[in-house]
Formats: structure tokens, sequence, C-alpha cells
């Protein structure tokens, strides 16, 4: 099976916490999050909105918005060391170079005022010392893997000369050009139309088997983590409910809340079923429900609820966060 | 139940280029000679990417832009072209719920005011509105004390219950409901969605539901119309359609949907190369860019919408 | 041990524990308090409001009885000077503190009633230009721009050559000529603002253009015109100092700021106090309405209201 590729973990995060310090009040926006990602997996992080997984990709990349986000405790374990207490200068060797990242929106993440060739060639000019001369060939060359037609004329474009999937290439080729060990990769295809989503899922599959990448996938859209993930771990209100190999979590998911948001998904034919509703809203991010954050919303809390559930393993490779995860 | 809505060879241009330069006239053409029906009590569901049109469409029915040319049949009359009295009447009829639902409610208004605007507009007094407002909030189950707030209080998926208590709040008989859960979480999208159906059969609405989310556009659909570039590739019942798309356009789009399975070993259609623009669009079929099937006569001459089953339309040389 | 990061990584908070209001919540506490009440700018406002509807109880002197024999006396902590005039006399032995309590009615009649029809007047006009776009705006555009090529002071000249000088007509000729930034900015929002989707809802609705401006774009622009004119209070102020300057001002012996700084122009070298404390209130005054603006700007926007 494949699991005898994924021997070594690559990542490990203990005990993560994020909190957001502003004027209205503390947002815990990550409380306590521990997981592991192995080698050349692809890693799938899913939560609605204020779950905290984008500030967790943040907190990988180093870009937690100063000054009001701090990471107040965790450790990251990158190839064994603490990403968190290394030395600032030493941080800045990794980010780009060992860990690279692809945010969700590709216009702004490009400057618009520079040719996309430079965009692609800083990372190379910061890490790994080439000769000047040689950087426009291996520009290039990244713009090869990631199938940008005709790269040596399209080098000296604008950002608003490519459409939305050439835009995303080209960020994910400012990502590869280090040839990252670990690629974050948050809604890489949310902000594109469904058949260039395609294209851009192919291509992210291939580089990732091509260049035997790790990969941490965030996002909201189930059907991408099920195309595209090996492990999956749900997020609910900065915690993890559950994580499991993606035919588990699927198959048979554990926690209420995944349950829930699997129901919810739009199937079958008009007149067929009614969705069915999760009820309840998302907390207010400033205020979590004590206990268990989901206990206000689901149709199985008790009392016990009001105590932060421990995470327990339900199988050897699926684990929940639940008190009643076996009744139910 | 007859036909509500009728759409003749509508098109939709927009004139692009500089002000001075009189001869060139270059013309973007967003929608360009698109005809289609929806029955009564029906939902329609037009499906595309973007820049294809079909929030075009919404709008030109809607009255926010003026057809260039072809015609637009509500119940039977001719409106394509509508002024003072007669637009206003036409306003009574039809009401749209937009995608954002930060943008689509004015910020420094309270709730009842922006759900009781189309009442206001029409003379209702303050007391009646609030009047109304109280049913509709019940009808949208929000709860009925939500009236004074302001909707940054709101969660996105109640704005967009208030955007819908607005669309109702007239009464109209068709609503157009342009990608009204694209921005919205999975939890508060299917209450949506569950909500717009059981008011289509309580209040016996019609809807035309524009979306590229195509599980979505099935789960809410009786008749599906797909467009790309402008023009309409691809119109059937949505059963037909979901099951044995003919369009290679519409296959490739259905290929693209992400279902939550693991196992599901759907056929991979992966398009290559570019768009066509709307600008000056080519004479042939505009899909020949990108299409898999493409053969002698694609370039050159464009496909007719032909009927090559019964109610189900495709634009494609191949058939 | 390695060095902690500090920069990127912020360490970790050892010390303070998540639960239970850490030190950091509690100054945040005290700071959202802080932030709400603008301090500093209401002391100014209010001290200047009590200047200019209570001068005669506050003010020690009449403000244009001269006392030739006191003339130029200095402020009473310098040699020389007498605790009767607190900050000294002017050339003509008036007392320049109860000259400056008595300006301070004319600086707030100016600077708000000033502020009041150039914005009116001025944010009109940028809500039609904005809203209706094409000719209209076009019109509307060239008007400011030959408004702003020609210099106000020019216009006042004339106009109070013309009708002479008094208070009304400075505030006339300011509401005249001081309208343009406001145009531009609220054109600028207006625009943005119709292409909004609840400006489309609004139209699919039925509501007449007239309910629209007046429901939809007038409110929400209203913010930027507020803060503007707390902003340009200053500026009026400034303005009425200048033309008081220049003779075309309050007529005297009428007590204003501005026509105190220019008749203390010529004794600047050694009787410094007859242009420096009103220089010093107009600053402040200026000062206290940029604060109030800022603050403003944040109150007024209702998206900022604190969670209940």
């Amino acid at each position: 099976m494949k699991n005898s590729k994924f021997e070594e973990n690559i990542l490990e995060v203990k005990d993560l916490q994020i909190h957001f310090f502003t004027d209205r009040g503390v947002i815990r926006a990550v409380e306590g999050v521990d997981f592991s990602v192995r080698k050349q997996e692809v890693w799938g992080l899913v939560g609605e909105s204020a779950s905290g997984k984008s500030v967790i990709g943040q907190a990988l990349i180093g870009v937690v918005a100063k000054p009001a986000g701090r990471i107040v405790s965790g450790e990251v374990f990158f190839k064994g060391e603490d990403i968190l207490k290394m030395d600032p200068r030493e941080v800045e060797k990794i980010r780009g170079n060992q860990i690279a990242f692809i945010p969700q929106d590709p216009t702004t993440a490009l400057n618009p005022l520079l040719r996309i060739g430079f965009q692609i060639g800083e990372a190379f000019k910061y890490h790994r010392s080439l000769r000047t001369s040689s950087i426009p060939e291996e520009i290039v060359k990244v713009m090869k893997v990631v199938n940008i037609p005709s790269p040596e004329q399209r080098v000296n474009d604008y950002p608003h000369q490519l459409s939305g999937g050439l835009k995303q290439r080209v960020i994910i080729a400012t990502a590869l050009s280090c040839q990252p060990d670990l690629l974050i990769a948050d809604e890489p295809t949310s902000a594109l139309d469904v058949t260039i989503q395609i294209q851009i899922i192919k291509l992210i599959r291939e580089i990732q088997d091509r260049f035997q990448m790790t990969m941490i996938l965030i996002t909201h859209n189930l059907g991408l983590v099920a195309k595209m993930c090996h492990r999956v771990a749900v997020l609910y209100c900065g915690r993890i409910v559950e994580e499991a190999s993606v035919k588990e979590l699927f198959g048979d998911p554990k926690h209420p809340y995944t349950r829930g948001l699997l129901a919810s998904l739009p199937k079958g034919e008009k007149g067929d079923v009614e969705l069915y509703t999760i009820p309840g809203q998302l907390p207010n991010p400033l205020y979590h429900p004590p206990g268990c954050s989901f206990s206000p919303r689901c149709p199985h809390a008790f009392e016990k609820c009001q105590e932060i559930p421990p995470m327990e393993w339900s199988s050897e490779d699926h684990r929940v966060r639940c008190w009643r995860w076996k009744e139910i | 139940m007859g036909t509500l809505i009728e759409l003749k060879d509508l098109r939709k241009y927009f004139p692009i280029g500089s002000g001075f330069i009189r001869k060139t006239h270059v013309d973007l053409k967003a929608v360009d000679g698109v005809s289609f029906e929806i029955e009564e009590g029906d939902t329609f569901g037009l499906v595309g990417e973007s820049g294809c049109g079909k929030t075009t469409i919404g709008k030109v029915l809607l009255k926010l832009y003026e057809p260039t040319s072809g015609k637009l049949l509500f119940d039977g009359n001719d409106v394509t072209h509508l002024q003072g009295a007669a637009l206003d009447e036409y306003r009574k009829n039809i009401q749209a719920v937009f995608q954002n639902p930060y943008a689509s409610l004015n910020p420094r208004m309270r709730i009842w005011k922006l759900i009781g605007e189309p009442l206001m507009a029409k003379g209702w007094s303050a007391e009646q509105v609030k009047g109304r407002v109280s049913e509709l909030l019940d009808l949208v189950m929000l709860p009925t004390d939500c009236g004074p707030r302001f909707p940054h209080e709101m969660s996105a998926g109640q704005r967009q219950q208030i955007a819908i208590a607005r669309a109702l709040s007239i009464n109209p008989k068709f609503i157009v409901l342009d990608e009204p859960t694209s921005l919205l979480d999975v939890s508060a999208q299917a209450s949506i969605l569950n909500m717009i159906v059981q008011l289509q059969e309580k209040l016996e609405l019609t809807y035309l539901f524009i979306s590229h989310n195509l599980a979505v556009v099935r789960f809410l659909s009786n008749r599906v119309g797909v467009m790309y570039c402008g023009k309409l590739v691809e119109l059937a019942d949505s059963r037909k359609l979901y099951l044995a798309p003919k369009h290679p356009y519409s296959q490739a789009l259905l290929a693209s949907i992400l279902s939550p399975d693991p196992d599901l070993q759907s056929q991979e259609i992966v398009l290559e190369g570019d768009v066509i623009s709307p600008i000056n669009p080519p004479k042939g079929c505009r899909f020949y860019t990108r299409c898999r099937e493409v053969r002698e006569g694609c370039k050159e001459n464009e496909p007719p919408l032909l009927e090559i089953e019964p109610n189900h339309f495709v634009a494609c040389h191949l058939y | 041990m390695v060095k902690p990061s500090v920069d990127v990584f912020v360490k970790a908070d050892g010390e303070s524990p998540i639960e239970g209001a850490p030190f950091s919540e509690r100054k945040l506490k005290f700071k959202k308090l802080f932030r709400r009440i603008p301090k500093a700018a209401a002391f100014i406002i209010i001290l200047l409001l009590i200047c200019a509807i209570f001068s005669p109880w506050i003010a020690p002197h009449d403000p244009i009885e001269q006392n030739l024999a006191d003339a130029l006396k200095p402020p009473f902590w310098q040699k020389g000077g007498m605790t009767k005039y607190l900050l000294g006399t002017d050339n003509l032995g008036r007392d320049i503190l109860s000259r400056i309590i008595y300006g301070a009615r004319v600086s707030v009649i100016v600077g708000f009633a000033g502020v009041l029809f150039s914005g009116i007047f001025g944010t009109f006009l940028g809500v039609v230009a904005g809203y209706f776009g094409g000719k209209i705006d076009s019109v509307i555009m060239r008007l400011t721009d030959i408004m702003l090529s020609l210099p106000y002071i020019l216009i006042a000249i004339a106009i109070i050559g013309a009708i002479g000088p008094s208070l009304t007509n400075i505030i006339i000729v300011l509401g005249i000529t001081q309208w343009v930034s406001y145009t531009r900015i609220i054109r600028f929002e207006a625009m943005s603002l119709s292409k909004s989707e609840f400006i489309e809802m609004a139209v699919i609705s039925g509501t007449r253009w007239w309910r629209i401006l007046l429901v939809h774009i007038l409110p929400n622009v209203l913010n930027s015109a507020v803060v503007l004119g707390t902003l340009d209070v200053g500026k009026m102020i400034i303005f009425e100092a200048a033309l008081s300057f220049l003779g075309l001002g309050v007529k005297p012996p009428t007590a204003s700021w501005g026509g105190m700084l220019a008749d203390g122009r010529v004794y600047l070298t050694f009787a410094w106090w007859l242009a420096t404390f009103p220089g010093i209130a107009i600053s402040i005054t200026v000062l206290g309405g940029n604060l109030l603006g800022d603050w403003l700007r944040d109150e007024l926007d209702p998206r900022h209201q604190l969670k209940a």
C-alpha cells in the first residue's frame, strides 16, 4: 500500500496556539493543534471560515499578521528542528527555499508593476547563489515545468496580461523555483474557473510526483480534498476535531461536525432530498463556546461536552476529538 | 403553467475603445444571440465560467442593462425596451439575489429598512412596512427581533437570508439568483439552498439560477443552459444533461465537478488551449481552440443551436 | 539554548497564562476605553466653545476698551507685566487675553458656518457628479477646475471689495471658494458606491434616483464629508486670519485671531505677545479639529460598533 512511502515526518506541530489581540478582545484563532505531515504525502486541512486553517498556513510560513497576531505557544518541528525558536535569519533561509507557499488569490499575490520573470526570479536570487547570467535560463526552465506556453516571450509580461490560470501557474513557478521540500497551498484553486481548476490540480499532482514534494493543502472544498489528499484533518474553531486517511474520513466519519459537513453538501437532483443542515451558526471568533466548541450545534451533546474532549485514536490512522465517538 | 420568460436571439454588446475614435467601433460581445424559455414554476440553471455572459443575461432580465438587440418576453408581453410606468410594473414581478452578502446590503441601513425598501419605494408607510417585514423575517427563518439591527451584525448566511427576504417583499413572480451561495460556507450554503427550494413551492416562484457550481445547479434546476463565450452551447432538462452531456464543453464542465468521494474515478477531461476573447470573436465555433473533437469546418462555420432530441438543444458540428 | 527569535516568529509568551486576562489583555481593555473618547480633542473643542459662548463672563476685560497708558504691557510673568493683564496688552492697551477669548466667537462662527456652507454645497455636487456621471459629471468637473484655477484671495478681494468686510461676507466668500475639496473626494466615493451591488438592488427594487441619492449614497459618503469638514475647520480659521490680515476680514475693533495676528506683526520683535498668543490659539484649535475629525471617521462608521 502507499503507506510504506510515508515513513518519516517532515513536519511535526505540537500544541500550536495562535491568538489575535484586538481592541475588541482576544481571538483564539488556533487553540492547541497537533499534527504531523509525512514525507511526500498530501495532507489536507479542511475547515470553514474562521476555523483557523489559513492562520496555521501563515504560521508555518511565518507571516502571521503582526502585531495583533501572536504565536502564543507551541512547537513546529521542520526536519527535526523547531522553527519557532530559530534565529530569524535561519528561518529566512528556509522560507521560500525549503518551505514554499501558494496563496489563494493569484491576482493580489503578484506585484502588478513588476514583470513576471522578475517575480519568479526573486527567490532564485535570494536563495541560490547563482551567477546572474544563468538566472534567466532557470526562470524559463521553471516556467516550462508549470506549462506556461512560450515562456521565453512571456517572461517579460506583466501580471495583468495573463489569465487567472496563467497567473496561478506563475505563482506556482515562484513557489517551486527553489525546489522546496514542503509546499503549503492555501486554497490554490478557489479563485479559478472550474475547467482551469482541473488543469491546475493536474499540474500540482504532476509536480508533486516529479519533485517528491510534501504538500499541505488548506481548503474548504471537500471535493478538492477527496481528489488530491492522502490524509486530511478537519478543523473547527481552532481545534482539530478529526483526522484520518481520505478514504476513512469520507467513508466512516466519526465526528458529528464532519458528518454534518459531508451530509450538507449538495447532491442529487431537484426534488430528491432536502440537504442536511448543521443547526445554528459558526460562533463569533471572539467567544468560542467552552469545552467542545461544536457542542451548541451538536445533536449528540451532553453535560460532559463542557470539558474539552481529548484526541483519541479510533483506529491506526484515524483520530477523533469527541466524548461520544464510540456510541454514535 | 405557461412560459414566463422568453429570450429570442438576445444580444448585449458593450462598446469599448476611446471616444475619440468613432470609426473603429469595437464591441465586447458579452451575450451574442441567446434564446431560451423559462416555464412558470421552473428553476432554470444557467451555467458557465467567468466571462461567458451568464451574469449579463441576468442583468438584462432585471433591466439593469438594455439589450442591444433581440427580444425579451415576459408572460407573453414584449418587454424588451421599457420606460417609466411600464418599467415600474415590470419591476414588481422580477427581483434578484446577488452573490456578495457584504456588498448587496447598504451597511448604514437597518435591516427592516433594507428588506422593506421595495415597499417603501412604492409608498408604503413605515408601520405597514414593519408589519410586512416581520412576516418576511419569519418566512426566511430569521428571528423577528433583528429588524432594528445592522447588516454587519449578522453572518454571511444570514445576510443572504435578508437579501432573499427583500426580494420576496413585493411578491414577485420571478427571481434571478446570481451565485447566491458561492461566497458562503458549506453549512450556510445548505440552509440557503433548502430555503430557496421551499420558498419556490410555497410561493409559486420561478427562478433563474446562475452559477458555476454544477453540483448546486443540479440540486436546484429542472432545466439547464450551458454558456460559453456569450453563446448557449447546450440546453436540456437537468437530468438529461447530467447523465449524458452532448457538447464537448458541457462534458468537460461536468467532468470537472469535484465530488467528495475519493473512490469515484471520474473521467478527467483537461482542456488545453486558450479561451477566445469576446472582443471580435471568430466566425466559427467559439470553442474550437480548446475542443478535443475539433474537425474540419469548426473554425469557419458557427454551429447553430439544434434540437437533436426532444427538448435537448446542442450547438456543435458533431451533431 | 538557541537564541529565541524576536522578529518574525514572536517568542511564545510563556509567562502569562491564556486563561484569565493576562497582562496584555488588560492593557487592551484600557486602550479600548481610552480610544473611545478623544480626550485632547474634546478638551480643546469644549474650551473653545466655552470661550465663544461665555466670553462676557470669562473675559477679565472689555476686548475693545482702549487704555493707552497701559499699551504694550508684557505678560504677567515677565518684567513689567501685571496680573491685571495676564497675557499683556496690545498697542492700544487692550487686554490680549480678553481679545483672545472674544476672538473665539469669530473663529467658531467662521469655522463652523464656513464648513457648513462649503461642505453642503460641495458634497451635493460631488454626489450628483459621482452618481450620474457622463455629461453632468463633466460639467461639474469643469466647474471645479475653474474654481481651482482662481486664487481664492482674488475672489475674496473682489467680493469683499464690492460688498464690504464683515463676518457674514467672509462666510459667503469661504462658502463660494472652498467647496471644491469636498466635491472631488465625495465624487470619487459616490462613483464607486454607485457601482456596488446594493445600489443595483435599489434600482431593481424600483427606488427612484432621488431616493437612491438621499438614502443610499449620501449616508455612505457622509462619513467622509464629516471628516473633511472637521479637518477644514482649521483651514477656515486660517483663511479668516489671512483675510483679516489683509484687511478684508472682520472690521476692527472686533477681536479676531486673524486680525490680532495682522496687528501684531510689526511688533513681533519687541512685543512678541501680540501675535504669538493668537497664533497659539489658532494652532490649538486646528489641532483639536483634526483630532476630532480622525475620531469621528471611526465612530460614524456603523461597522466599527462593538458587538454586544
